[in-house]
């Protein structure tokens, strides 16, 4: 009876023990992000191999696809993207005579000249990689130099950010996710707005318009480079939806984004813009 | 050794589950719980607090959650587990479900009030499914790891 008894306050004792000693875990996280090496190296053991090993059953199946469609079908992709190029080519000359022309325009000005210069293409390893929060892991980490609030963009616009990095992974939270939300300004007018995620996939909503608002569907919203976040002018969405309902104090406006965020097996960094402030919020 | 083997083994398989049923959102069973509870369970010996700690910690990392908040809950539920193993053993497979679902509600509601405390929350009622599907999901997890206990002959 008595090494019965010994032995329960010993358990009680280390419960205790762990008690305080994960208080202090979710302090230094959460308060001080002190242990965010932590994190990442039991990401890079476990929690990667685990994502590629998972992901493998798809990934071989997209293959077999792949190799399976035929011939005339590639073929013709091939044709349809020649064509592509050659307009693509020809817009390019354009935008080159524009660009001189924005860079001699902001030398005026004074005002420097935004352009990337760097990308990097990465692959999806995982697209969704939380629980209940709209996350995708991605294969490049520390070891490339990503660093925690890197702007994630697709081809045709913004895709999310960078909350997470392990030393050969990293993960990003999408724009659609309803606890993220951007700064954005309207194209045609320069108004400022704060662009959200939605419950519904595929759609974002400016939360709080006032009622007047001039902003009309097909309206081009990017990013403002307000608070320091994003880069600006990067395009997010166009406006398909505006709701102006009385009873409510503010108009609801539905925003599509131009890349099908969450759907994507490859996306971009981009290098020439840091955040200015480093912390998590 | 064929404890350890077997036991990080069928972790390792739990994980696993639970990043591929990811999109299932909180229709997907918590599986690694699930596994825990049945190594507490059926070997008191080969898990101890520390480990309990751990793999809590490791949970916190795989859900991205703030690191600390599962592994004191896991703590918490494999002390109490420990302290009535004996009681649970003997109750049938439907009971043990029916305590799986109270356990896991309880817990749910801990880390809603953790996570609401750091102001890290968001709360929708759907987030209690998990442990109604966990609940669910226990005879599934009982019977095969009882099978890979029998076959690899853990104590």
């Amino acid at each position: 009876m008595e090494r019965f008894y010994k032995k329960s306050t010993a358990d009680f004792y280390t419960l205790i023990f762990l008690f305080f000693l994960s208080i202090g875990t979710i302090i230094l996280d959460y308060k001080y992000n002190q242990i965010t090496y932590i994190r990442s190296v039991i990401n890079d053991l476990i929690v990667y191999p685990i994502d590629r090993v998972s992901n493998l059953p798809r990934s071989f199946i997209n293959k077999l696809i792949e190799e399976s469609s035929n011939i005339k079908d590639l073929e013709l992709a091939l044709k349809v993207l020649k064509k592509e190029n050659i307009y693509l080519k020809i817009r390019l000359q354009e935008l080159n005579s524009l660009r001189d022309e924005n860079t001699r325009l902001r030398k005026i000005s004074k005002a420097s000249n935004i352009t990337s210069k760097k990308q990097t293409i990465v692959k999806v390893i995982n697209n969704t990689a939380s629980l209940n929060k709209r996350v995708v892991s991605i294969d490049k980490g520390e070891k490339y130099g990503v660093y925690i609030g890197q702007n994630v963009i697709g081809v045709n616009g913004l895709v999310g950010q960078i909350i997470e990095t392990a030393f050969v992974s990293s993960k990003v939270i999408l724009i659609t996710e309803p606890t993220h939300t951007i700064p954005a300004v309207v194209d045609r007018t320069g108004f400022n707005i704060l662009v959200t995620g939605h419950a519904n996939d595929g759609k974002l909503i400016v939360q709080y318009a006032e009622i007047g608002i001039d902003i009309i569907e097909g309206d081009i919203i990017s990013t403002s480079g307000l608070a320091n976040r994003f880069k600006a002018k990067i395009p997010i969405g166009i406006v398909i939806k505006k709701t102006s309902n009385r009873d409510k104090d503010f108009s609801e406006i539905e925003i599509k984004p131009f890349e099908k965020v969450g759907q994507m097996s490859e996306l971009i960094l981009i290098w020439d813009y840091k955040p200015k402030d480093k912390v998590n919020e | 050794m064929n404890n350890f083997i077997i036991i990080t083994l069928s972790l390792l398989l739990s994980i696993v589950l639970t990043i591929t049923t990811f999109p299932l959102g909180y229709f997907a069973p918590d599986w690694i719980h699930l596994f825990l509870i049945y190594w507490i369970l059926a070997t008191p010996g080969s898990i101890g607090l520390f480990v309990a700690w751990m793999i809590g910690i490791l949970v916190d990392v795989v859900l991205g959650s703030t690191l600390g908040v599962n592994a004191l809950v896991y703590s918490l539920i494999a002390y109490l587990i420990f302290k009535s193993y004996m009681a649970i053993r003997y109750l049938t497979i439907l009971q043990q479900g029916i305590l799986i679902l109270l356990i896991l509600t309880i817990k749910c509601t801990l880390i809603l009030w953790i996570d609401d405390m750091m102001g890290t929350s968001n709360y929708t009622v759907s987030l209690y499914w998990t442990p109604l599907v966990s609940a669910l999901a226990w005879p599934l997890v009982y019977y095969f790891l009882r099978i890979l206990r029998r076959k690899y002959n853990v104590t």
